[in-house]
């Protein structure tokens, strides 16, 4: 019986020219996206991996120097552009895309591609994501607005319940009809995204098949969860008109409307300091201390009778280490320590900014996916501050070394123009390496998403017993 | 008036109208028995031109309706069978509209009167079409067709789902135009009522008109005996296919 | 005409009894109202920190002005009196900060455009510009990538939508209401009275989008008499953006169609342009022309002042004297000269280096200027936030600006380094008047 709906659904569908014209478009714009996605993903991490290279030759090549001044010279970190991001180009567009790293200073991660684009860069770039976030469920919509309405109207429900199907069959075969026809556009796509995915990625993200299966998951929970809800509203709308009016109302206020209006909100909640007000901060608190009672001169002086009492001897001179080196480091760690403090209050209100958006995916589903989906692609915010801190930290490493070198053999009485190294040292400083996180952690990081849609379904699932006798019959 | 000279139309191998030849002259009233599909409503859309004939000419007030479509449409005023209104505009402001489409918009007043001259209670001309009943509606389209004074009106099946009362009505409004020299054709399914109103009937079976006669000529009983007469022979059955 | 002005004059009556268009109207008003707002709440924000910068400058350079007229036999007095008049500065925190700051154009609320993805303040010192401009201002890359809910978005994407719910079912409900045959049997042709119905749908619309685009004005507080030449390019761009979309639903009438699928028609062409074909020219352009390297430049800089340091001054003296013969000759001994000329270079070679990055971003956007016909909300948009001077164009003029403005404070500070002379009252004087322009 579920069978013969379940086909007889399809088979409806398939015959209806204006569905077939509509699923070949979208299908074709999918593959558009998948390959000339894939192609610009290709060409941006060979552009960047390249980069990399290069910037990491001139380091070790740069010559004979004192180690703080190859500290000054620095280093560069380019974000890699993840593997999955060709599906979901998530915020890709607007962070920056490589940070310069030196000595005493945290550089901003900079340029990013909307910077260098005009305004048609707003409207978004397509991709795989943006098809099966906004685009599938309208044609899901024009599946399902009359899949009960259309049998009122046309007088075939009561045919159809003549011949002993019950409500809640019927409904299963329609839900089930329609998930199959779904899941036919979207397979093929996965499977060839899945077979042109960049292997030579691999490096950065050992984690591509698992994250590509998750993400693959989290849009046929999606489907489900949007078919369920529009054949819901189809079966208690009293004429096609009306629930197609209510389903494409429902859909620019969910996909439209509602994301910019929760951003917009949540920035009004959550304000955010200005650059300069942030760079002020941290001026301020080097200067005078992170508790506004250490100044800096207080901090220096403490640290020299320390070193002094350390290595037993009453001046700067005498100590058999370099002062400068050990000063330098110490300040270094300062900042560190006062930077840490404050990019963590900025990142912090970003991430308030942003969970409520993932709150919000309990209400309106595309956001719980927009957010699910760009997070496993490696394009959402976390992946951002993973690779600035990343970047932070090698830079740390090697700013650390290089004043270590300097304490330990930039002997006193020497010169600084008198004491160089050169390249044994430069190409001891291991090249950036950055790797994307794990599945698990990205998972942890959008619970709110992940519990969304599933509540999403299970509510949904647990309604149609309850109110499927409901269902008007004629 | 409306002539209709060897009038073909068909789809086709389908013959919807086979060469229809009549005579509408001002004071007539024409009306076309038939049975669904026996060519009337053709032979109306052709006069209206919202089909093109296969051969032959329609000619209002002597001017083709193929040939100048939009100027015969001055003269001639159209009531479907379900005679369909802009429901937010009252019956007053409908008719404006429609006369005024025509090129004939009268003032206020005028149109109040003529609204009242056909019948529509006082209290319904100001009120939104949406609320009428067919007979209300039926009654806004005459009053058009007064204001317009077209001297032609085309008629397909006006009557059908009227009650008695409002049938009577109509036919009544239908007499006042005759008299004033309008020539009118109508299509009906209503023996009894194309006897009682027409000065002329014509009886069509699969596109082809095969009687045509004066209604003073024929008694009722006699109409009837003719009409069954004609639908179950199988003389004619050669034009179809 | 008269039988236009009959048609439209009926036409206005019925709509105007319809509950459906006073709900679209209502819910159109009411989302501009709030991008009126939204734009305006955005502006002030940038407007708050230009002012927080800008007060900061000017009670700094006051200080400034006070210490000159030090009395510096009074010890205490000296390291302020020093400050002053130094070119070079002294301390740590040697240079004075200038604040240059991209004020707010008039138009600026209405549409937010590109302007939230750059700084709008830049603090710069008379070292070189090179390295003080590579910052960012802070923003959630989630809330750039969601985009502004401001007044040309409400006309850019839900102006189409109004006029397709108006459009629509222009014949299908004639069709489905029964009226179409009886308007068929009037001596009007079908053509002409469909006219005057669009006419009047689109005049709706016009009337519509003008209140809405003068309301904006009035909320935001914007003079409608110094600015009713925008207001007028304003208003003719949504006018041709309206009769665009009245003239592409005309196409879908004129098939003939039922409501549903001429409702699905009209939302199938508002996909394409509003989002398939600009994403679709996004995609494609990253691979035409991909977004040039900019950390190229900072590596230059980079190479550079390693050079400087790492080689005899020499290096940096030679290059220059002949670039710069205005100073005169100047030689290596003294360390402050060969420093500022240093910088120097380090902004010549960042200009020539950034002069390439900006054309191969030219070469994206004629790029896509090719193909933007495809997509003509985008170029709506692009128009809009042109006129408001809320485009990258109208951010690359600031930053030209900003070189100016650097080179002007730095020709007048490195008149002073390079002959060995200090500020005087008069010099602090004519440098304050600056920072008031």
């Amino acid at each position: 019986m579920q069978r013969l709906i379940i086909r007889k659904e399809i088979l409806s569908s398939v015959r209806d020219v204006r569905l077939q014209v509509a699923g070949i478009f979208l299908l074709s714009l999918m593959l558009v996206a998948v390959l000339v996605g894939r192609q610009g993903q290709q060409q941006i991490q060979k552009q960047r991996a390249e980069a990399q290279a290069t910037m990491y030759d001139k380091w070790v090549n740069q010559g004979l120097k004192h180690p703080h001044s190859a500290a000054h010279y620095g280093q560069f970190a380019f974000k890699p552009k993840s593997a999955l991001s060709f599906l979901d180009v998530g915020i890709d567009n607007y962070t920056g895309v490589s940070v310069f790293l030196e000595a005493h200073r945290q550089h901003e991660v900079l340029f990013s591609a909307a910077q260098d684009s005009n305004g048609m860069t707003r409207f978004g770039e397509m991709s795989v994501a943006l098809v099966l976030q906004v685009l599938l469920p309208l044609l899901i919509i024009f599946l399902t607005f009359n899949v009960f309405t259309r049998e009122r109207e046309e007088g075939t429900l009561k045919l159809v319940h003549a011949q002993g199907v019950s409500m809640r069959q019927l409904f299963m075969g329609k839900l089930w009809g329609t998930y199959l026809m779904v899941l036919l556009i979207f397979i093929p796509v996965v499977c060839i995204a899945y077979f042109v995915l960049n292997r030579e990625t691999a490096g950065l993200d050992p984690h591509n098949t698992g994250k590509f299966v998750a993400l693959t998951l989290s849009y046929a929970l999606y489907f489900l969860v949007f078919i369920l809800l529009c054949i819901l509203i189809s079966a208690f709308s009293k004429s096609s008109t009306f629930s197609q009016l209510v389903l494409l109302g429902l859909w620019i206020v969910a996909c439209i409307i509602l994301p910019k209006a929760t951003t917009n909100l949540a920035d009004k909640i959550h304000p955010i300091p200005s650059q300069f007000e942030f760079r002020e901060s941290i001026k301020e608190k080097v200067s005078n201390g992170i508790d506004g009672h250490n100044p800096s001169d207080v901090r220096l002086a403490e640290l020299r009778k320390q070193t002094l009492e350390e290595y037993g001897v009453s001046t700067i001179d005498e100590l058999p280490v370099n002062w400068s080196g050990i000063a330098m480091q110490a300040g270094e760690e300062y900042t560190d320590q006062v930077y840490d403090q404050e990019f963590s209050r900025i990142e912090e209100i970003y991430k308030k900014q942003n969970r409520l958006s993932e709150w919000v995916g309990f209400i309106n589903p595309f956001l719980a996916i927009r957010n699910l989906s760009m997070a496993i692609a490696g394009t959402d915010f976390q992946h951002h501050v993973v690779f600035t801190r990343a970047a932070e930290d090698y830079r740390r490493a090697f700013v650390k070394k290089m004043n270590k070198d300097m304490e330990v053999n930039h002997k006193p009485g020497i010169a600084y123009g008198d004491y160089n190294v050169g390249e044994e040292m430069w190409s001891s400083v291991e090249p950036f390496a950055y790797h994307l996180p794990k599945l698990g952690s990205i998972l942890k990081n959008q619970w709110r998403s992940v519990s969304a849609l599933s509540l999403w379904l299970v509510v949904l699932f647990a309604l149609v017993p309850l109110y499927i006798a409901k269902v008007p019959k004629l | 008036m409306l002539i209709a000279r060897d009038l073909c139309k068909d789809y086709g191998s389908t013959v919807a109208l086979k060469n229809l030849n009549l005579q509408v002259r001002p004071g007539d009233i024409y009306c076309l028995l038939g049975a669904n599909g026996a060519g009337k409503t053709t032979a109306i859309n052709l006069f209206m031109n919202f089909i093109e004939p296969t051969s032959g000419q329609a000619i209002i007030n002597g001017i083709d309706v193929t040939d100048n479509p939009q100027s015969t449409k001055k003269h001639l005023v159209y009531i479907p069978e379900n005679l369909n209104l802009y429901g937010n505009l009252t019956g007053l402001e409908n008719l404006r509209f429609f006369a005024g489409l025509g090129g004939a918009l009268p003032d206020k007043k005028t149109a109040y009167a003529l609204l009242d001259s056909v019948g529509l209670q006082k209290e319904a001309i100001s009120r939104r079409v949406k609320e009428y009943s067919k007979g209300m509606r039926q009654k806004v389209g005459i009053a058009i067709a007064r204001a317009k004074m077209a001297d032609n009106l085309l008629l397909d099946e006006p009557t059908s789902g009227l009650d008695p009362q409002a049938s009577n009505d109509f036919a009544k409004l239908l007499e006042e135009l005759r008299q004033k020299e309008v020539a009118i054709l109508m299509a009906t399914h209503d023996l009894f009522r194309a006897k009682e109103t027409g000065t002329h009937i014509g009886i069509m079976r699969a596109g082809v008109l095969i009687h045509s006669l004066k209604a003073d000529e024929i008694k009722l009983n006699e109409l009837e005996d003719l009409y069954l007469e004609t639908m179950k022979s199988n003389q004619y059955a050669a034009t179809d296919h | 005409m008269n039988v236009l002005n009959h048609i439209i004059r009926f036409e206005l009556m019925s709509l105007w009894r319809d509950q459906t268009l006073k709900l679209l109207l209502v819910i159109f008003l009411a989302a501009g109202v709030y991008g009126i707002y939204f734009g305006k709440f955005e502006i002030e924000k940038q407007e708050a920190r230009i002012a927080v910068v800008q007060g900061l400058e000017r009670n700094q350079f006051d200080s400034l002005v006070a210490w000159v007229g030090l009395d510096t036999t009074i010890h205490a007095n000296k390291k302020n009196f020093e400050r002053a008049i130094s070119p070079t500065g002294v301390g740590r925190e040697r240079h004075f900060t200038y604040y240059v700051t991209h004020d707010t154009p008039p138009l600026a609320g209405l549409c937010l455009g590109q302007r939230d993805l750059f700084p709008v303040y830049y603090g710069i010192n008379i070292t070189d510009l090179a390295r003080q401009v590579n910052v960012g201002e802070l923003a959630n890359p989630m809330k750039l990538l969601t985009g502004n809910f401001d007044l040309s978005y409400v006309f850019v994407f839900l102006l189409p939508l109004l006029l397709i719910s108006l459009f629509y079912n222009l014949y299908a409900s004639e069709k489905e209401g029964g009226t179409l045959s009886l308007l068929q049997a009037q001596p009007v042709s079908l053509t002409t009275i469909f006219l005057g119905k669009g006419i009047l749908r689109l005049l709706i619309v016009w009337g519509v989008s003008g209140l809405l685009l003068l309301i904006g004005f009035v909320l935001q507080g914007i003079s409608l008499t110094e600015n009713i030449n925008l207001f007028s390019r304003w208003l003719s761009v949504i006018f041709g953006y309206s009769l665009l979309w009245t003239i592409l639903m005309s196409g879908i009438v004129a098939l003939r169609r039922g409501n549903s699928l001429s409702a699905m028609m009209g939302l199938g062409l508002w996909l394409v342009f509003t989002l398939i074909t600009p994403a679709l020219l996004n995609l494609l352009v990253n691979i035409k022309e991909p977004v040039p390297n900019r950390a190229e430049v900072i590596h230059a800089t980079r190479t550079l002042n390693d050079q400087i340091w790492e080689t005899p001054r020499s290096f940096v003296m030679d290059r220059f004297n002949e670039n710069n013969p205005e100073f005169g000759l100047i030689d290596t001994s003294d360390f402050n000269k060969w420093y500022y000329a240093g910088l120097t270079l380090l902004d010549e070679e960042v200009k020539s280096r950034n002069a390439d990055i900006e054309k191969q971003v030219t070469r994206r956007q004629e790029w896509l200027s090719r193909w933007d016909w495809l997509a003509p909300a985008g170029v709506v948009h692009e128009y809009l936030s042109e006129l408001s001077e809320t485009d990258r164009d109208s951010h690359l003029r600031f930053i030209t600006f900003l070189h100016e403005y650097h080179n002007d404070l730095k020709t007048i500070y490195y008149e002073k380094i390079f002959s060995s002379q200090t500020f005087n009252r008069d010099d602090l004087a004519a440098l304050q008047s600056k920072i008031g322009d």
